[in-house]
């Protein structure tokens, strides 16, 4: 998809989860935050020219260690290290019974408005860097 | 999970779907409902006994996670087959017994809708989003029949 693609996606499913409220509506609020991250890293790695526009990240679990370290050393470490914060948070409130649900909901919402703010300053990486390191 | 943790679940995830616009925000409806299903699937494969109910939870089966001893800390185990994230392999198909084989069919094709809904391009329609009502529906429909059936036997 193009970065115009993923970061419309990012915003909508964004304006969803911050009508909800994270008092009682944690499940949906943490699961969104992991969904619009995923959509501005894609946004900022297609933009730069790291990832093409064929490979999607999803995860920061399917990541390599190689992959990992190029991201961040061509964009930034806040883009994989903060979807890796939110799908910490995720598990035990989205998949099991914490009753931490309220902190963690508010808690991912500021992760992703950090990642927000890093994937929109992010520009072209020189072409050197790029082919360089390109995988994906 | 325990069965009832997962009841619970489907409750709070239906109240929270309740509060969106399901064409204006498809993408959280889509998986919201989709994770009420497969909480639903988990509390029936639990109360039919093809699964552990336990208070272990799934993150990347086989990896299970429980609360420690430790307030606000996490344990991480690998263990057989308990809590399923998603019905999308035949490894997890094959754990389905004949009494929830409908819900189990209904599941796999609410998973097929998460591409077009949740991360490409198509135009969501209302009849896309009835007929993932209706999948849902009828998961629960035959997971409830089967946690019913359960506990009148006692088990």
């Amino acid at each position: 998809m193009m970065p115009a693609f993923h970061r419309r996606k990012a915003e909508k499913v964004t304006r969803t989860i911050l009508g909800l409220d994270p008092a009682t509506d944690h499940e949906m609020i943490i699961d969104g935050t992991m969904i619009a991250a995923s959509q501005w890293i894609n946004y900022a790695l297609h933009r730069a020219g790291i990832t093409r526009t064929e490979f999607d990240i999803m995860h920061a679990y399917f990541v390599t260690g190689f992959e990992r370290q190029y991201y961040a050393l061509c964009a930034s470490p806040v883009l994989i290290d903060s979807l890796e914060a939110i799908e910490t948070i995720r598990p035990q409130h989205v998949r099991g019974m914490a009753k931490t649900g309220p902190a963690a909901a508010r808690k991912t919402l500021a992760i992703l408005a950090n990642l927000k703010k890093t994937a929109l300053k992010i520009g072209k990486v020189q072409r050197a860097y790029r082919t360089a390191g390109q995988t994906r | 999970m325990h069965v009832d943790d997962h009841l619970t679940k489907i409750k709070h995830l239906e109240r929270q779907r309740a509060k969106i616009d399901r064409i204006e925000d498809c993408e959280m409806w889509y998986w919201a409902t989709l994770n009420a299903g497969v909480h639903a699937m988990n509390a029936a494969l639990h109360a039919v006994g093809a699964t552990k109910d336990d208070p272990w939870f799934a993150h990347n089966v086989p990896i299970y996670h429980v609360a420690s001893r430790k307030p606000g800390g996490w344990e991480p185990a690998l263990k057989p087959l308990g809590d399923i994230e998603h019905v999308d392999s035949p490894e997890m198909e094959a754990i389905i017994p004949a009494s929830l084989k409908k819900a189990g069919v209904a599941l796999r094709k609410m998973e097929h809708l998460r591409e077009p809904i949740l991360r490409g391009d198509a135009k969501v329609s209302n009849a896309m989003l009835d007929r993932m009502d209706a999948l849902y529906q009828k998961c629960l429909t035959v997971t409830r029949q089967a946690i019913a059936k359960n506990r009148r036997a006692g088990r």
